[in-house]
C-alpha cells in the first residue's frame, strides 16, 4: 500500500460522529483526539478534517456553536444533533458489516 | 426524514447565501484557532515558533485550498448558480442592447396589453359586488325586468327560498333649495333592501319597516360620494333635511365609501328613500319596480327557480298576464351582462398578441443562440454541463420576460387609464377598477410563464450544441442552422395564423360598426337638442296649469332666434325611458296572455314629428286640437301597423291598452309614421304608439291610463338652425322665468345621444383594432427576421447561383417565394382558427354574421400582401449579393 495513513473512504465521518457522540468538541480537539485514540495509526490529515466537519454541519448531523475554551479562547464547538445520532447508528452498522466481511475474507485459511 | 433534514439545514443554506461575509469570518477564525493551538503544542514540545507554524500549515496542506473545500460544502448548487447566471446574462444582454431592447419591448407590448385587459376583467367581472355574500343575491322576475308590486308581494307570500326580499324603483326627483334646481337620480327602496344587501351605514342608520308607509317615508340615506360632494364629509349632517320634489327629507344615514346600488339602471343612485307600497299592494299591472332577493343558506339557484316556476304557474290563472316569463338570475350575472362576452373577446385578443410576442422573442433568441454557438461549444468542452447551459439560457429568457413584465406594467397602467377614460358608461364599475394585488400576481405569473415559453426552445437548441462539430467547423452553416431555420419557419407560420385570427376579428367588428353607423335612426338628429323639463313637486304641476306651462315654455323657445321648430315627447328615443304596453284591437277576439301585441307608449305634443323630421306615411299627424277635444286619436309607426294590420290600412281602426272585458278606452288610429330607433341602436323594433298630450281641462276620462296622457315630465326637442347647444342658456332663462323651481335636466344633442349608443361597439372596435395592429406589426417583424436570417445563411448558395449565370431575379424570387409560402400557410391556418373563434364575437356584431364572407376573404389576402412587402427589403438585398465576395467569404 502506498499511503497507509489514508482512511478508508467515508470512515472519517464515522469517526467524527463517534467522537462527538461522547462530548462536544472543537476542531482542534477532534484532530488531537483522533490522533491519540487511534494511537497515531490513523493519520487524519488536518486538511481534510475541516471540510469534513463543515459537510457534516451542512447535512444537519452536527451543530456548531461558538464557546470559550478552558484557557478562555473563542472556538467553534461541534455537537451531535438528533439526525447525527441516527446517522452514527447507520454508519456504525455499515462499518460493522464491512469490517466483518473483510475480516471473514482475510481469515480464510490458505489451502 | 427529509423534512427533518430540511429543518436543520435550511437555515444554514440561507445563512451561507445571504450572510456570506460572517460565514467567511467564522471560517477564518476557526482555522486560526486550530493553527494557534497546534503551534502552541509544538512549541511546548520544543520547536521554535516559526518552524512550528510552518509545520502546522504544512499539515493543513494549503490553507486557501482548504478554505475553498469548505466553501464547496456550503454551496447551494442551483441557487448559487442562478445568481451567477443572472450576472452572466445581464452582461450578455448589455452587450447586445439592440436585441435586448427589441425583446423587452415586444414582451412589454404583449404583457402590457394582457395586464391592462385583465385589470378591467378583474375590476368588472371578477371582483365581487360590494355587498355581503353577493353570490346569494338574485334578481327576479328576469334579467332586470320590471315587476308590479302586487305580483312581487304575491311571490313574497308564497316563496320559501329567500332570507329576505326587496323592491326598488328608479326615481328622478328635483332637488331644490340649493342653487338652481337640479334633477338627480335616486332609488326608492323597501325597508328591507339594505338588510338584504348586508351593508351597514357609515353614519346613522338605514330604513325602519314603519318608514315604508306613506307619511313616515320622508327620510333619506346618502351615498358617500353625494355626502362628500354636497356636504364636504360633514358628520353633523344627520338630522338635516334636503328638499326633493318639494318635500323635506331628513338625512338619517350615509353609506360607506365604495357602496353603490343601482344595478342595471342607467345612472348611479345618489341617495335612497323608502318606497311606500300602501296604495299599490294590489297593483299587479304597473310593472315599474325591480325585485331582489337573498337566497336562504342551502338554497340553490336551481331550487329557487323551480319554486318560482311552481308559484308562477299557480298565480298566472288568478292574475292573467302577470306571471309570464318569470325567471331568477344571480345579481352579478345581470350586472355584468353582455360586457362579459366583450371582455372575453378582448382577453382572447390580448392572449394572441402575447403569444405572437412570445414567438417573436423565441425566434430572436434562436438567432442569438446561433451567434453564440461557438461560445457555448467552448463552454461545453471546458466542462460545463448541458444542464448548466440550459439553465443559463432559461435564466436569460426569464430576465427578459421580467423586464418585459416591468415595462408591460407601465404600459398597463397607462392602458388602464386610457380604457377607463374612453370606456362606454355601460361597463359596470369601470370607474373603480385599478391594478390590485391579484392583477400583480397574474402579471408576474404571465411574465414567468412567458419567459419559460419563449425561452424553452432556444435553451434546448443551445444545450444541444455539438462542440466537436462547431469547433471543427470554422464557419457557419450545418445541421443546427437548418434546424433553427425550421423552427423559425414554424414560429412565423403560427404568428401569422394568430395575426390572421386577430385581424379577422377586428375586421368583423369594423364591418359591424360600419353597418351600425349606417343605420337610419328614422329621424334627423342633426341640429336637435333635447332636455327633460319636470314640473314634479312645483307650483305648475297641477292640472290644467301643467299643460299651460309646457305650452308657454315651448312657445317662448320657438320664438328664439335660431330655433327652427320645437316639440315634446314623454321619453325621447334612444336617450329616454321606454314603456312597453300591451294593446288590443277593437273588434278582434282577445288573444291569450302570451300572444298579445306590445308597443312602446309615447305621449307627444304637436310639432314633435315635424321637429324630429319623422316622415308621416299615412293619414295625419297630431294637432293642437287633439290635446283639447275628446277625439281620442293615436298615431302608430309602420312596425306596429305591419304587425297588427299586415297588408291593410290601419287608419280608422281602434286600439286600447285596457282590457276590453273591463271597459276599454278606445283610441282611433289617424296616422302612420316611419319607424325610428326606439331605445337601443342595434336592438329589435317592437313598434310605437304616439298619443297626443291631453290638456287635462276636464274633457278626458279619469283613470290610470288617462293620467299617463299628461305626464308631469316631458322631453323637449328643439331644432336649431345653428349650433344647438348654444340655445341652452336661453332655454334655462325661459324656464326659470316661468317657474324657478323647474329644472332643465339631461341636456344632450340627439347626435350625442346616438354617439353614446355606438360608443360601446366603437370602444371595443378601437381596442380590437389596436391589438390587431400590434399583432400585425409583430408578425411582420417576425417574417422579416426569418427571411433575413435565411438569406444570411444562403449567401453562399445565392453567390454560386449568380456565379453560374442565374439572373438577378432568381434570388429575389427565392426569397419572396419563401416568405409568401410561409404567409400563405399562416393565413390558411389562421382562417380556419378564426372560423372556430369568431363565434365568441357574436354578441358584439351587428348586421353581419361571425363568418362574414367579405371579412374572411379580404383579411387573409391583405396579410399575404403585407408579408410580401415585408420580404421585399431582404429580397432586394439578396439581389445585390456580389458572387465573388460571397464565395470568398467562407
Amino acid at each position: 500500500m502506498s499511503r497507509p495513513a489514508d482512511l478508508v473512504q467515508g470512515t472519517l465521518d464515522l469517526l467524527i460522529l463517534k467522537l462527538l457522540a461522547l462530548e462536544p468538541l472543537n476542531g482542534w480537539s477532534i484532530s488531537l483526539r483522533l490522533k491519540q485514540l487511534s494511537s497515531e495509526i490513523l493519520q487524519v490529515s488536518d486538511g481534510s478534517l475541516y471540510p469534513a466537519l463543515h459537510k457534516l454541519e451542512q447535512e444537519g448531523w452536527v451543530a456548531a456553536e461558538w464557546r470559550h475554551t478552558e484557557n478562555n479562547r473563542r472556538a467553534k464547538f461541534y455537537s451531535l444533533t438528533h439526525l447525527g445520532r441516527r446517522q452514527l447508528k447507520l454508519e456504525t452498522s455499515n462499518w460493522e458489516r464491512l469490517a466483518g466481511a473483510i475480516n471473514h475474507v482475510v481469515k480464510l485459511r490458505e489451502a | 426524514m427529509r423534512a427533518e433534514h430540511w429543518i436543520y439545514t435550511f437555515p444554514l443554506r440561507i445563512r451561507s447565501l445571504f450572510r456570506r461575509r460572517s460565514v467567511e469570518q467564522e471560517m477564518d477564525e476557526e482555522l486560526r484557532f486550530h493553527i494557534d493551538q497546534q503551534t502552541e503544542q509544538y512549541v511546548a514540545r520544543g520547536m521554535i515558533p516559526s518552524d512550528a507554524r510552518t509545520a502546522v500549515l504544512r499539515e493543513l496542506g494549503g490553507i486557501e485550498r482548504r478554505k475553498e473545500e469548505i466553501r464547496e460544502t456550503r454551496r447551494i448548487g442551483p441557487l448559487e448558480n442562478i445568481g451567477r447566471d443572472v450576472r452572466y446574462s445581464l452582461r450578455g444582454l448589455r452587450r447586445t442592447p439592440g436585441f435586448t431592447a427589441i425583446a423587452i419591448l415586444t414582451l412589454a407590448l404583449g404583457i402590457g396589453a394582457n395586464t391592462a385587459i385583465f385589470t378591467v376583467v378583474n375590476g368588472v367581472l371578477l371582483r365581487p359586488l360590494p355587498y355581503a355574500d353577493p353570490g346569494r343575491i338574485v334578481v327576479l322576475p328576469g334579467r332586470g325586468a320590471t315587476v308590479a308590486p302586487g305580483t312581487f308581494l304575491d311571490w313574497q307570500d308564497a316563496s320559501r327560498s329567500y332570507e329576505s326580499m326587496g323592491l326598488a324603483q328608479y326615481w328622478t326627483p328635483t332637488l331644490t333649495g340649493v342653487g338652481h334646481p337640479e334633477q338627480l337620480t335616486a332609488l326608492q327602496v323597501t325597508a328591507g333592501m339594505f338588510r338584504l344587501l348586508g351593508v351597514a351605514p357609515l353614519l346613522g342608520r338605514t330604513f325602519l319597516p314603519e318608514e315604508e308607509h306613506a307619511g313616515k317615508n320622508r327620510v333619506v340615506v346618502l351615498r358617500y360620494e353625494f355626502w362628500r360632494d354636497r356636504f364636504a364629509l360633514d358628520s353633523g349632517v344627520l338630522g338635516h333635511a334636503i328638499v326633493l320634489d318639494g318635500d323635506r327629507y331628513t338625512i338619517i344615514g350615509v353609506m360607506p365609501k365604495g357602496f353603490l346600488f343601482a344595478p342595471f339602471w342607467s345612472a348611479e343612485s345618489r341617495f335612497w328613500v323608502p318606497l311606500p307600497l300602501d296604495a299599490r299592494r294590489q297593483d299587479r299591472a304597473g310593472a315599474s319596480m325591480r325585485g331582489f332577493a337573498r337566497l336562504r343558506p342551502g338554497v340553490t339557484l336551481a331550487g329557487a327557480r323551480a319554486e318560482m316556476a311552481t308559484i308562477a304557474a299557480r298565480l298566472e290563472p288568478l292574475y292573467p298576464g302577470t306571471n309570464l316569463h318569470v325567471t331568477i338570475f344571480p345579481l352579478q350575472q345581470v350586472v355584468v351582462g353582455d360586457v362579459s362576452a366583450a371582455l372575453l373577446v378582448l382577453l382572447i385578443a390580448t392572449t394572441l398578441v402575447l403569444l405572437i410576442a412570445c414567438a417573436n422573442v423565441t425566434h430572436l433568441q434562436l438567432m442569438r443562440g446561433a451567434a453564440r454557438e461557438r461560445e457555448n461549444a467552448m463552454r461545453l468542452s471546458l466542462g460545463a454541463t448541458r444542464g448548466r447551459l440550459l439553465q443559463q439560457s432559461l435564466v436569460e429568457s426569464l430576465l427578459l420576460a421580467l423586464a418585459g413584465g416591468g415595462a408591460g406594467l407601465v404600459l398597463a397602467v397607462a392602458g388602464v387609464r386610457a380604457v377607463v377614460a374612453l370606456a362606454p358608461s355601460d361597463i359596470p364599475r369601470i370607474d373603480s377598477i385599478s391594478i390590485d394585488a391579484r392583477v400583480f400576481v397574474v402579471l408576474l405569473t404571465v411574465a414567468v410563464v412567458t419567459g419559460f415559453v419563449s425561452g424553452l426552445a432556444p435553451a434546448l437548441s443551445m444545450a444541444a450544441v455539438d462542440p466537436h462539430r462547431v469547433l471543427k467547423e470554422s464557419g457557419r452553416g450545418g445541421g443546427n442552422s437548418a434546424r433553427r431555420q425550421r423552427a423559425g419557419r414554424v414560429l412565423v407560420v403560427s404568428e401569422y395564423a394568430m395575426a390572421v385570427i386577430l385581424l379577422v376579428g377586428a375586421g368583423l367588428v369594423l364591418r359591424s360598426f360600419a353597418a351600425m353607423l349606417g343605420v337610419d335612426p328614422g329621424f334627423d338628429p342633426k341640429g336637435v337638442v333635447t332636455t327633460v323639463i319636470s314640473t314634479h313637486g312645483t307650483a305648475d304641476e297641477a292640472l290644467p296649469g301643467r299643460n299651460v306651462f309646457y305650452s308657454n315654455v315651448l312657445d317662448r323657445i320657438a320664438a328664439l332666434p335660431q330655433v327652427a321648430s320645437v316639440g315634446a315627447i314623454n321619453h325621447v328615443p334612444l336617450h329616454g325611458d321606454y314603456w312597453h304596453f300591451t294593446y288590443f284591437v277593437a273588434g278582434r277576439p282577445k288573444p291569450p296572455p302570451d300572444q298579445r301585441s306590445r308597443a312602446i307608449f309615447r305621449v307627444v305634443r304637436p310639432g314633435y314629428f315635424a321637429t324630429m323630421r319623422i316622415p308621416l306615411l299615412r293619414g295625419r299627424s297630431i294637432t293642437a286640437q287633439d290635446m283639447n277635444d275628446q277625439a281620442r286619436v293615436v298615431v302608430i309607426d309602420e312596425s306596429m301597423a305591419r304587425a297588427s294590420w299586415p297588408g291593410a290600412d290601419p287608419i280608422g281602426h281602434r286600439i286600447s291598452v285596457d282590457d276590453p272585458d273591463t271597459g276599454a278606452d278606445w283610441f282611433t288610429i289617424v296616422g302612420v309614421v316611419k319607424d325610428v330607433r326606439e331605445s337601443n341602436w342595434s336592438g329589435v323594433h317592437t313598434g310605437e304608439m304616439y298619443y297626443p298630450y291631453w290638456a287635462g281641462n276636464g274633457g278626458e276620462p279619469s283613470g290610470s291610463f288617462a293620467s299617463l296622457l299628461h305626464p308631469n315630465s316631458m322631453s323637449l326637442v328643439i331644432r336649431s338652425t345653428g349650433i344647438p347647444m348654444v340655445l341652452i342658456p336661453s332655454i334655462r332663462r325661459i324656464v326659470a322665468g316661468l317657474d324657478p323651481d323647474v329644472p332643465v335636466a339631461d341636456v344632450i344633442t340627439l347626435e350625442a345621444a346616438i354617439a353614446e349608443q355606438v360608443a360601446a361597439p366603437g370602444f371595443y372596435l378601437a381596442l380590437l383594432a389596436g391589438f390587431a395592429v400590434i399583432a400585425l406589426i409583430l408578425a411582420v417583424v417576425g417574417i422579416y427576421g426569418v427571411v433575413s436570417y435565411a438569406i444570411s445563411m444562403r449567401t453562399r448558395e445565392i453567390g454560386i447561383r449568380l456565379a453560374l449565370g442565374a439572373g438577378r431575379q432568381v434570388p429575389f424570387r427565392l426569397v419572396v417565394g419563401q416568405g409568401l409560402r410561409l404567409a400563405l400557410l399562416g393565413a390558411l391556418i389562421g382562417t380556419v382558427g378564426a372560423l372556430g373563434l369568431t363565434r365568441y364575437l357574436r354578441t358584439l356584431l351587428y348586421g353581419i354574421g361571425p363568418t362574414d364572407l367579405i371579412t374572411f376573404a379580404i383579411t387573409p389576402a391583405l396579410l399575404v400582401v403585407v408579408a410580401v412587402v415585408a420580404c421585399y427589403v431582404p429580397a432586394r438585398r439578396a439581389t445585390r449579393i456580389d458572387p465573388m465576395v460571397a464565395l470568398r467569404a467562407e
